[in-house]
């Protein structure tokens, strides 16, 4: 580990940085506002930390089902915790952002959140008892929805605006390689020592997220950066804030689209799993697993590059991109048979997961730039996407249940369109104009 | 691997039963003393389900013949006049010969593993019909629950643990997904042949 972050020559630019370093010899940016440059331990403490923290945040997706039948839960039971869940990561989405934008300090509040999130991994591995489990799962999702504005306030306020596209597309390629490992890690310990193995695994990497967070300069994080700017003294109030966010139409714009998005999106993987249960004997389990874990990996290698397109062709076309992707993908899925081309038709959604992991943060700090409100608009979109997702899944349970499953994948593909046709037509481009912060 | 995973296995699980699970123990017994048919496989399988202690109760007489051929034979029970103290008439049975199967493994006829034991699903009269397995899937994305036939499933008493389903994959994979309050569809049954 502290070879990774410690140790080695100090790196102060990105690989991308260097070459905008190259065009703009001196950093005016930084020289105006007198903020640090962040130190190479910094970034590579925030690569780390994302890698981390995703592996802890995959144990706690539809395997927590499974692992509490095995543990002679009921099904009624574990409905209910998993949408008190649901729930709380939903509502919590707003105030979650709104703590991170009242916080001092970023850093801390990310290390609450982090210390939470594992020790409700352990509680749910060690001790899978109904209170335990109940309030696990409550606690988890809560600090989720701190984690998520705090990874990207962290990164704007240690890399400032004109570099957050970079830093965002690395981030992405991180959080997708630790999530992939994680699920591929888990499958194995689940399948050779036991469901409960597989969720230490992943409860222990919280260790090591909060080692590298540390490695995180907090002098370096600016915190007006990290907020989006100073808000006005009337607009202090979450309440006020999120009122100033309601007039800015283009983040209206985006959160519906992305709501859209996941509307059609969230539902497409499990029911296209389930199809590949249903039509291949042997390797059914193998062609889920890599329907999981490959797109994790197209999106590392894509994220990277999704970050450096949106500073040089600008947003749009990204999203035009995403949207296109997820419907093709659910046409694809609602004409293909064989399995093995559901697989193939699933890795789109590296594409799409890609452009969307760097685009929702990147416009969001775009459009409540100066509103001193970053967080508390991640927090909304956050909480729009929860919404998309979990019609997404009761709408496609109830129309493959009551037609078939391809009526189901077409009406997800549907929802691709409008969002697509949405996206094009009303959202602005948000990129701001070169030499403006 | 197998000897390896079975090892780690006992370490990290063990085997912690719980008040609750006490309690469905208990109501597995009294099931299995009513339910010939498959008292009857088991006792033909493999050694028939030793009564450590039998106290006097209707259970005893409802019991089938090879069970009150056990009961009989077992030896007299050592707190006897305890037991005559309370009214309620119980039955005791050795934990190791009887299993919660709520959460075990279902193993296929040739001993793959196809999935986890959900539920368990009774008629109107009380009598178990089927097993949910919610079958497939990675990490459970793209997992089916499938109903399968009670008679389908035999005990081995070696496998603690596990379920042995005399259907295959392909049998299962194929069958309709389970729904409550929606016509259920039972795979498998006496007939069946892998």
């Amino acid at each position: 580990m502290s070879d990774f972050l410690g140790a080695g020559p100090p790196r102060t630019k990105l690989p991308g940085e260097a070459a905008r370093a190259a065009a703009a010899p001196s950093h005016p940016d930084r020289q105006r506002r007198g903020s640090p440059v962040p130190s190479g331990a910094s970034l590579r403490g925030l690569d780390w930390f994302v890698f981390f923290l995703a592996d802890v945040q995959t144990g706690f997706g539809a395997f927590v089902s499974v692992y509490l039948t095995t543990q002679k839960w009921t099904q009624t039971d574990i409905g209910l915790v998993l949408s008190v869940g649901a729930f709380v990561g939903l509502v919590g989405q707003i105030p979650g952002g709104a703590i991170v934008d009242a916080a001092r300090s970023v850093r801390w509040v990310a290390a609450a959140a982090v210390a939470a999130v594992g020790i409700s991994a352990f509680a749910l591995a060690l001790s899978p008892i109904f209170p335990v489990v109940f309030a696990s799962r409550i606690l988890q999702a809560g600090a989720s929805c701190v984690l998520g504005p705090a990874i990207a306030a962290i990164s704007l306020g240690l890399v400032g605006q004109r570099f957050i596209s970079i830093r965002l597309g690395r981030n992405a390629s991180f959080a997708s390689v630790g999530s992939g490992l994680a699920a591929a890690g888990m499958g194995a310990f689940a399948y050779y020592i036991s469901d409960r193995a597989a969720f230490i695994l992943v409860a222990s990497m919280s260790a090591p997220a909060l080692f590298a967070l540390f490695h995180i300069q907090a002098m370096e994080i600016d915190p007006t950066r990290a907020h989006g700017g100073v808000a006005k003294p009337g607009h202090k109030n979450p309440i006020n804030g999120l009122l100033r966010l309601f007039t800015i139409r283009p983040l209206l714009i985006f959160a519906g689209c992305v709501a859209l998005f996941q509307l059609a999106n969230a539902a497409m993987l499990p029911l296209a799993a389930s199809m590949m249960t249903l039509r291949s004997a042997r390797f059914a389990t193998i062609m889920v697993a890599t329907s999981i874990v490959a797109p994790q990996l197209i999106v590392a290698v894509l994220s990277p590059w999704v970050g450096r397109k949106a500073e040089l062709w600008g947003r749009r076309p990204l999203l035009v991109l995403c949207f296109a992707a997820l419907a093709i993908r659910g046409l694809l899925f609602a004409s293909l048979v064989d399995p093995y081309l559901l697989m193939g038709a699933q890795l789109l959604d590296g594409v799409s997961g890609a452009a969307l992991a760097v685009l929702v943060p990147l416009i969001v700090a775009d459009v409540s730039g100066n509103t001193g409100h970053f967080n508390l608009a991640q927090g909304a979109v956050g909480c729009a996407v929860g919404i998309g997702a979990s019609i997404s899944t009761t709408l496609a349970g109830y129309v493959s249940d009551r037609f078939d499953s391809q009526t189901a994948f077409l009406m997800m593909a549907g929802f691709g369109l409008v969002g697509l046709a949405a996206m094009a037509l009303t959202m602005p481009e948000t990129r701001p104009p070169p030499g403006e912060d | 691997m197998p000897t390896f995973g079975a090892f780690a296995r006992r370490i990290l699980c063990g085997r912690r039963r719980s008040r609750q699970e006490a309690a469905v123990l208990v109501a597995v017994a009294l099931f299995a003393a009513q339910q010939p048919v498959i008292a009857a496989t088991r006792s033909s399988e493999a050694e028939p389900w030793h009564l450590a202690q039998a106290a006097p109760s209707p259970q005893t007489e409802v019991t089938p013949p090879s069970q009150q051929a056990a009961a009989a034979s077992s030896p007299q029970n050592d707190d006897k006049s305890k037991e005559e103290k309370t009214s309620v008439p119980a039955t005791v049975v050795d934990g190791e010969q009887l299993e919660s199967v709520l959460g075990i493994e279902a193993l296929s006829s040739t001993g793959d593993n196809m999935g986890h034991i959900d539920d368990i699903i009774v008629d109107r009269s009380g009598e178990v019909r089927a097993a949910i397995i919610d079958f497939g899937g990675f990490l459970g994305v793209g997992s089916r629950k499938i109903a399968v036939d009670w008679r389908s499933l035999h005990f081995d008493p070696k496998k603690a643990g596990a379920v042995v389903v005399n259907l295959t994959k392909d049998q299962l994979r194929v069958a309709p997904v389970y729904k409550a309050a929606e016509p259920v569809v039972m795979i498998g049954g006496p007939s069946a042949k892998p």
